[in-house]
């Protein structure tokens, strides 16, 4: 640490002596203002291939898409509580199993419409996030760490203890959903159903971290105590976060329970929850294209490890996050963009 | 009664486990702020080490935990030098735990790429043979198991009490820029604690693993509980990690045999608990307030 910076009375706290006050309009892309500019239109770009890819792609590679923005809604989810509130979470996998079990026992126990369960599940978690956060917020750091990890541990145990309502250790079986339009196959229908909702998600999360709330949450990642001193509501903040994060996180357990047509807790162990926390901190927090490009990382490195290092993909596994974090100091977003601004410089300058 | 006080014995040779393995959590917490996701794994590979002399090469058996020791402290020391303190300077604290949990798969896969995922015995110099104490079984091994813990306890708070090293190493935790401006080297002071950590991790490790067999996944649901300990007694609490780790497996055990039907559910209660007290006390039982200045 330079003596410059301790100086600087922000630095000063931070024990990493890392300051991160990047500007907002770096953070937040979306101006409805200014729709037309490279990034809104490279997004737009992004969502549309992304539509195409269960006409174009082979089955493997639709089905790995498919999972892709079912992770991509969770990491939606989480980037709001880790990311742009800057509060450790470990517990979003809790949160996904219980969007999972609501849907799946809805659909099991009470033969209501799968589609149904779609819009009632995500409300039924963000209630059930409701209350836990209420209690929980008070603790920070590692002590919301330990309570979120909780949820992450617990939700599974309930359905194992529960055999008769949640179907035990064997889980629970779902109808399989066949397509509606004669035109699209099983797979194009539940894939173009994933798609519009991973969309609608992904709308719900900008409009929510954009403008006042995302300033709010803002201030209070940087400096809480200059937050409070400004007149920002940090526990109804911290609440309205967590809220919205269990809602997108409910509807990507149950977008999962769908997609699999099956859940049981094993499908929600405690390693969901720190998969969605290395996918998303290894993509980055706080960028548009991070939940997706997490999604990727999280879908497609077990299948890059085990061709790496066959039989051993724990060894690649690790090594590869291991080299990812040494990498990139705000994840591989920030990395690619820096490898891209050197690029330009050096095209720039042999020219 | 003597019922009672079995489970209570039962508990504490279980606590003493998480106490440990929660210690060296909390050393590492101290001077690098944050939670080892791979300290059980590192903890697990010491162990291996030990074995591997032992029963591959044939050297005595204290020979072997002395050099494994040795080995954690130097691996442990670098591992903080090489990764954890580029990574710090770099990404902060979110990449830090990052970093943690891609240890925690590399060191996974590297000990059961050599050892393979089958479970092997433990020696231990202690017997097994329960003796009958005041109408309670309790047996050599688990005297020891809590014998040991208690002078690694013992140690570690000597070391930081009474030398001018361990004095030095409670400052930086707390004012490392001030610290460093009166001339002690942070980063001595990180590599030390890793290393200590990385040998008390081992210490836990070689207590549990006689106790129920050696396998690269054994330390994973105790580090959970050391986890839990740590947050209950105060993240930088030596102490109150010990004592919340014996709480917590005595706590486990009694809600075992209380309620043997729901054994998955118990861990979840003692969680239920934990949370409760954070509740009311929420930087821990022995934990000390961060007072936030602008």
């Amino acid at each position: 640490m330079s003596s410059i910076e301790t100086k600087d009375p922000v630095s000063i706290s931070n024990r990493s002596g890392q300051v991160d006050i990047a500007p907002t309009s770096r953070l937040s892309g979306t101006q409805w203002s200014s729709l037309a500019t490279p990034r809104s239109l490279t997004t737009v770009l992004v969502i549309v291939l992304l539509a195409v890819v269960p006409f174009t792609a082979d089955s493997f590679t639709v089905s790995n898409f498919a999972l892709v923005l079912i992770y991509g809604v969770a990491l939606l989810s989480l980037d709001i509580v880790n990311g742009y509130a800057g509060q450790v979470s470990l517990g979003h996998g809790g949160l996904m199993a219980l969007g999972a079990y609501t849907s799946s026992i809805l659909m099991v126990k009470a033969d209501v419409n799968a589609y149904l369960t779609l819009l009632v599940s995500p409300l039924v978690t963000a209630v059930l996030g409701l209350v836990f956060a209420v209690s929980a917020l008070r603790l920070a750091g590692m002590y919301l760490g330990l309570a979120t990890f909780a949820l992450a541990f617990t939700v599974p145990q309930f359905a194992r203890q529960f055999t008769s309502f949640a179907g035990g250790s064997e889980g629970l079986i779902l109808p399989f959903q066949t397509s509606p339009i004669g035109a699209l196959s099983d797979t194009q229908w539940l894939y173009l159903l994933f798609w519009s909702i991973a969309v609608l998600a992904f709308i719900v999360q900008r409009l929510f971290v954009t403008g006042r709330v995302g300033r709010a949450l803002g201030a209070i990642r940087e400096r809480e105590l200059a937050a409070k001193a400004v007149g920002v509501n940090i526990r109804n903040y911290k609440i309205a976060a967590f809220f919205v994060s269990s809602l997108l996180a409910g509807l990507s357990g149950a977008l999962f329970a769908l997609n699999a047509a099956f859940v049981s807790p094993d499908s929600y162990s405690f390693g969901l929850s720190l998969i969605l926390f290395v996918g998303l901190g290894v993509a980055g927090l706080r960028s548009i294209a991070g939940p997706l490009v997490g999604a990727l990382f999280i879908v497609y490195l077990p299948l890059l490890a085990g061709d790496i290092y066959a039989g051993k993909p724990d060894i690649a596994y690790g090594a590869i996050i291991v080299v990812m974090v040494l990498l990139g100091r705000g994840g591989l977003i920030d990395l690619s963009q820096r490898v891209w601004e050197f690029g330009l410089r050096a095209v720039r300058e042999s020219t | 009664m003597t019922e009672f006080v079995q489970q209570v014995v039962l508990g504490l040779s279980n606590g003493t486990i998480y106490a440990v393995l929660g210690l060296a959590l909390v050393l590492v917490n101290r001077v690098s702020g944050t939670i080892n996701f791979a300290q059980g794994e590192m903890a697990t590979m010491s162990a291996f080490v030990a074995w591997a002399v032992a029963e591959t090469l044939g050297w005595p058996f204290a020979l072997a935990v002395i050099i494994s020791l040795v080995a954690s402290f130097a691996v442990g020391g670098a591992l903080q030098y090489g990764l954890v303190a580029p990574v710090a300077r770099r990404s902060g604290h979110n990449g830090l735990l990052l970093l943690t949990v891609g240890l925690f798969y590399l060191i996974d896969g590297v000990t059961g790429a050599i050892w393979g995922y089958s479970t092997r015995s433990f020696p231990s110099p202690l017997s097994n043979k329960p003796t009958e104490v005041l109408g309670v079984y309790v047996s050599q091994r688990e005297l020891g198991t809590l014998g040991a813990a208690v002078v690694v306890v013992l140690a570690c708070s000597a070391f930081f009490r009474f030398t001018t090293l361990g004095l030095a190493m409670r400052a930086a935790a707390r004012q490392p820029l001030e610290c460093q401006l009166l001339g002690i080297s942070s980063a001595k002071v990180q590599i030390i604690g890793w290393g200590m950590a990385a040998v008390v991790g081992a210490v836990a490790a070689m207590l549990i693993a006689p106790i129920q067999f050696l396998e690269p996944t054994m330390l994973q649901p105790p580090l959970l509980f050391a986890f839990a300990a740590v947050v209950l007694g105060g993240a930088d609490s030596m102490v109150g990690s010990v004592v919340a780790g014996l709480l917590l497996g005595v706590l486990l055990a009694l809600m075992n045999r209380a309620f043997p039907s729901m054994v998955t559910l118990n861990a979840v209660l003692g969680f239920a608990v934990i949370i409760l007290v954070l509740y009311v006390k929420p930087n821990g039982l022995f934990g000390r307030a961060v007072v936030q200045r602008a």
